[in-house]
């Protein structure tokens, strides 16, 4: 916490180079986040300059209350929320789509090779491509918790959800994920 | 999916889990490492990265708009400083010849009175703070 304190006072005293390390240093999160919730490149890379501006406009409003990271997720969220309503996306799907549909789990064959299945180039660009079409709520939560590595607690923070509902959504699209995998895994087999 | 099969779905994704996190080798269930593939998908970041320079980018653009504030602040107040100069240079004489013609008589005033007055709103003020401060150290202890 103390380096994100000294940070934070750099850029509020405008010492040269603190705010562009600050950037550097949180861009990835930003991305990450922006990215996974539009899902269009320029849209997010000017949604990401946009959430660091907010940012330094900003910054003397950050009490120390959570991490830095947490507060400028926070922010990379709200102004991706944003957009998304301003574009009438939703940002969660219903339901339904968990419904009771057969399970595809008995067509896999037991030969499953896990370090062969990572390798294939193929099977990872249907995960990518399945990944990209989870709802949006959905695809920021796994990257935030799988990519990003932040605990729940700090998903909580920064989407204002309740940790029971992202560990639901969590679970759902990772089942989803997986039952997409093996249906085209079975129509290859 | 029924209870039963979401526990089962449940237990499946917590084993693959710490499976990855504990980097053990393929389980040989393909439930599990079926998982265990989604789960390497999802720490794949986007193939779409921001710019090398991103960084550099925003802090010129942050710093481009502070000189511009700054500037724009600076020309605010020299043109503010000059319509003052320009409209006192041009008022002068007709204010001069206003301010000549003013008498000004000072009323006397009851100044016994007035010093009473004060001494009373002081003593008021006083014994106030006194009772307020009592207080708030009552509240402090209680």
């Amino acid at each position: 916490m103390s380096e994100d304190e000294d940070l934070v006072k750099a850029v509020l005293a405008r010492a040269p180079g603190a705010f562009e390390r600050l950037v550097a240093r949180h861009q990835k999160l930003v991305w990450h986040l922006v990215y996974r919730m539009v899902q269009h490149p320029e849209d997010a890379r000017d949604l990401s300059q946009d959430v660091f501006l907010r940012v330094h406009e900003r910054l003397h409003q950050y009490r120390f209350e959570s991490a830095l990271s947490t507060w400028i997720g926070r922010v990379a969220f709200s102004v991706a929320s944003r957009h998304l309503q301003k574009k009438k996306l939703p940002m969660v799907e219903a339901p339904a789509d968990d419904g009771d549909r057969s399970s595809p789990w008995e067509q896999v064959s037991d030969g499953f090779d896990l370090e062969a299945a990572c390798a294939d180039s193929e099977l990872m660009q249907i995960l990518a491509s399945a990944i990209e079409k989870l709802p949006p709520l959905q695809r920021t939560l796994v990257t935030l918790y799988h990519l990003e590595e932040l605990g729940i607690g700090e998903i909580a923070t920064i989407t204002g959800l309740p940790e029971g509902t992202i560990k639901n959504y969590l679970f759902r699209a990772r089942s989803r994920l997986r039952q997409q995998l093996e249906i085209r895994m079975g129509v290859a087999a | 999916m029924n209870s039963r099969e979401l526990e089962t779905q449940a237990r499946l994704q917590a084993q693959a889990e710490l499976a990855e996190r504990q980097q053990l080798s393929a389980s040989g269930d393909p439930s599990i490492d079926t998982y265990r593939l989604v789960l390497r998908a999802l720490r794949q970041p986007p193939a779409v990265q921001l710019p090398a320079d991103f960084a550099a980018r925003v802090a010129a653009r942050v710093e481009g708009v502070e000189e511009k504030g700054s500037l724009e602040d600076w020309l605010v107040t020299l043109l503010m400083l000059g319509m003052a100069v320009v409209g006192f240079i041009y008022a002068q004489p007709v204010m001069a010849s206003v301010f000549g013609q003013l008498r000004f008589d000072v009323p006397t005033l009851p100044w016994s009175w007035i010093g009473a007055a004060a001494a009373s709103v002081g003593v008021a003020w006083a014994v106030d703070r006194g009772v307020m401060g009592r207080r708030g150290e009552l509240g402090h202890r209680g």
